[in-house]
């Protein structure tokens, strides 16, 4: 669970400033779970979402190392991280992808290795979660990103600065990718009352 | 599966969709390289604490080799003098013997002096005049208006600025012959 954001802030500064790894081991056993869920959700593979994290992770530690941590009034410790998640997933994957793509298409049309095949351990044991599963991988990648993170508690000003997008878009791409979801449970049988 | 109304639905789906489960490997990798950080942090901050008295102490020894072994000299170049302010260029040279009435008394810029003012007295102490420069180093003594005997003057200047009110000198030549 989410701690104060102040609370978080703090520990992170007193690891920077102290090397206190006990305050380091608290913000990653209360962000862990949520960077994983958000990243397994943005991203559709659960082992690109773990070295995502571990990524993600390692530049904190660096950041820390450096002493260049500054908490912001506006932006708690999660957007912080999270941030630093989704910019390392966009440049290693979706431009990396786009860059795939673009020379791909040069040369031979309609002939892109599928890259989101793998199956999820994570909802197997979830009665509706392979259906969701399923649904959000073939949401375009902008309302992904929008409802992954919607979905581990951030809020949509915060989603609109993350995102780079005014808060009437994050909140359209939102509404469309719930509608999406829905229609997709709607196929699957789950009814609406 | 039924989902009763909208916000209940969306909350369905928000703890239906996937999350990520760690491996062990994760967890031990970045831990791990907590724990690395956190020693070249503490190192860091350990040799910060060592520094500081360092530092002091070295300043300490300076101070006291500074205070056994003074630099007492003091020589300055022949046209450079000590006033009650900052050191100056001045002509005619300080204690310089002419032998006419000098044309005009100049000196070197004061750092932050926006105007000069020279007083000219002769041996007695009596004024001869108070002469001002805008920005200018240097005043012309004209006749009349001083009238040069044999004899020794003395002049100083006072610099002013916005931040600035010191004076140089005084400063003396001395005229063998009347002019």
């Amino acid at each position: 669970m989410p701690g104060d954001p102040d609370e978080d802030k703090s520990l992170m500064l007193r690891f920077q400033g102290t090397g206190d790894v006990s305050a380091f081991r608290t913000l990653f056993s209360r962000h862990k779970e949520p960077l994983l869920a958000y990243l397994r959700r943005l991203a559709g593979r659960v082992e690109v979402a773990e070295d995502v994290s571990q990524q993600a992770w390692l530049k904190l530690l660096e950041v820390g190392r450096k002493g260049a941590y500054r908490p912001s009034e506006s932006a708690s410790f999660r957007t912080f991280l999270f941030t630093l998640a989704r910019n390392h997933y966009m440049d290693r994957f979706v431009r990396a992808h786009e860059a795939r793509v673009a020379r791909l298409d040069a040369k031979v049309e309609g002939a892109l290795p599928d890259e989101r095949e793998s199956p999820d351990d994570a909802t197997a044991t979830m009665q509706i979660g392979p259906m969701l599963d399923a649904a959000l991988r073939e949401l375009p990648h902008e309302q992904r990103d929008v409802v992954a993170l919607w979905s581990v508690g951030i809020d949509i000003d915060t989603i609109s600065v993350m995102v780079d997008a005014p808060r009437d878009t994050v909140m359209s791409r939102k509404k469309y990718a719930l509608a999406k979801l829905r229609q997709a449970l709607a196929r699957q049988g789950v009814e609406e009352t | 599966m039924t989902i009763p109304d909208p916000s209940a639905e969306d909350e369905a789906i928000r703890a239906a969709l996937p999350r990520g489960r760690a491996s062990e490997a994760h967890d031990t990798a970045i831990l791990a390289a907590a724990d690395r950080v956190g020693a070249q942090i503490r190192a860091r901050r350990r040799l910060r604490g060592w520094l500081a008295p360092l530092a002091v102490a070295a300043s300490l020894v300076l101070v006291s080799v500074w205070m056994l072994f003074p630099n007492r000299s003091t020589v300055l170049p022949d046209d450079t003098l000590r006033g009650n302010g900052p050191a100056l260029e001045i002509s005619p040279a300080n204690g310089s013997i002419l032998a006419r009435a000098p044309a005009k008394l100049e000196w070197s810029a004061v750092a932050g002096a926006s105007t000069y003012e020279v007083m000219l007295r002769d041996a007695q102490g009596t004024v001869l005049g108070t002469l001002s420069a805008s920005g200018s180093t240097q005043v012309a003594l004209t006749l009349p208006a001083i009238h040069f005997v044999p004899g020794t003057y003395f002049w100083v200047v006072r610099a002013r600025g916005p931040a600035l009110d010191t004076q140089l000198g005084p400063f003396s030549f001395r005229i063998d012959a009347g002019t």
